[in-house]
């Protein structure tokens, strides 16, 4: 799904352009990262395009179903995607400076604007970094193995504090001073 | 002096611990280089399982190594088999008894090295630059994060001339030495050659303890 920038900006200065739709970017998203996407269901895109000023603004609400690995035993958990995100093209970099910080412009190149890439680009940028399945959210065990064992960064810290020992070869030190109190 | 210097390295001894724990003199030399050997070897095998830091502790003949990752799964592999594997590795590298501690982090989005590996990997999976940073570092805000700044340094979008873009949200004091800041740097491998990426997490201040000492009441209360 494409459209050419100078043919929103003539034909949509006045009305906006809505869209109700249904893509597929399985393809692109599992040969992009074959690692983090195992399966990506149909995705629903409603929206809404509008002109302003020669750039054009891009609002979508966005619907579909991801499969991903689980970050902690790489079983596979399906991970439903609701979300939506504006974005503004402009045709010339020098008009980047006009938006404010925290919008997303993007700089249209050869005046195309490449509607299935924005919404594949934003569903890669919404799997998070950590992913578990619903058993594991719940679950209070972690794997382990002779010799190597998982541990929550939480629990950590009690166990370092567990198996902190003074090194015996100072633990002499303590009887020099008997009648002080370790006060530190 | 706080713009410039590494801020992790500033930190070290004030706010940071060491990631490194043992104590050696004339073997110095050889433990550090094996130090050197075991996180060149764990960088290199456990490239894709999101690493965040590689803590070592040394006890007699006896090697921890502790890998704090956002990805367990990745380190462990099906079964157990692949930490298996890279413990008999590490065990023949170092002609040590290497225990392996894996460490899940809580919250991956405050983590400077795995939130700039997260940019890195956006941006060689062709992801436009400015939808992968700003997205990521919105994400981070919403973790906690009392402030953040990236910078993307190389061919942006493939363009003839290389050049740097940094936005930034919140506060990042780097020269308050009290204030947690995560800093890393990391490569993306694109099509049009490396981009470097540079992530400054700010997390908050940390405040020293205070002692509940029997001496300092009496100093306090003067004599």
């Amino acid at each position: 799904m494409e459209w050419s920038l100078k043919d929103l900006v003539r034909d949509h200065k006045h009305e906006p352009l809505q869209f109700d739709e249904t893509v597929d970017v399985k393809a692109d998203l599992t040969s992009r990262d074959a690692v983090q996407v195992l399966d990506v269901d149909p995705v629903n895109v409603k929206g809404v395009l509008s002109v302003d000023k020669g750039h054009v603004i891009l609002y979508v609400r966005l619907k579909t179903q991801l499969t991903v690995p689980s970050t902690r035993s790489l079983t596979p958990v399906k991970l439903p995607l609701d979300f939506s995100f504006t974005e503004f093209y402009v045709g010339d970099a020098a008009a980047v400076n006009q938006f404010e910080e925290d919008d997303v412009v993007i700089v249209v190149e050869d005046d195309v604007i490449d509607f299935s890439k924005a919404v594949a680009d934003n569903i890669l940028l919404q799997i998070p970094m950590q992913v578990l399945s619903d058993e594991e959210v719940n679950s209070s065990k972690l794997p382990e193995g002779p010799d190597w064992e998982v541990i929550r960064e939480d629990e950590l810290e009690a166990h370092k504090a567990e198996n902190k020992q003074v090194d015996p070869r100072l633990a002499k030190l303590k009887e020099l001073f008997p009648d002080q109190e370790d006060n530190h | 002096m706080g713009q410039k210097i590494n801020p992790t390295g500033l930190r070290v001894g004030i706010i940071r611990d060491w990631e490194a724990k043992w104590y050696a003199e004339k073997d110095f030399a050889t433990y550090l280089r094996e130090d050197l050997k075991i996180r060149k070897y764990i960088e290199k095998r456990l490239a894709d399982a999101s690493v965040s830091t590689v803590e070592i502790e040394r006890a007699a003949n006896r090697v921890n190594v502790s890998i704090h990752t956002a990805k367990p799964g990745m380190v462990i592999g099906k079964g157990g088999a692949e930490v298996e594997n890279l413990r008999k590795e590490l065990n023949n590298l170092t002609g040590k008894k290497v225990h392996i501690n894996i460490i899940e982090i809580k919250k991956p989005d405050l983590d400077a090295k795995l939130v700039g590996e997260n940019i890195a990997r956006q941006l060689e999976g062709r992801v436009a630059f400015r939808r992968a940073m700003k997205q990521t570092m919105q994400r981070t805000m919403r973790s906690g994060a009392k402030g953040i700044k990236t910078q993307v340094a190389g061919r942006l979008n493939g363009a003839d001339m290389s050049r740097i873009e940094s936005y930034s949200e919140g506060t990042v004091p780097l020269h308050t030495l009290r204030a947690d800041i995560d800093y890393a740097w990391v490569e993306a491998h694109t099509t049009y050659g490396a981009l470097g990426v540079k992530t400054w997490i700010y997390r908050g201040e940390i405040l020293p303890e205070k002692k509940n000492s029997v001496q300092g009441n009496t100093d306090k209360g003067g004599k």
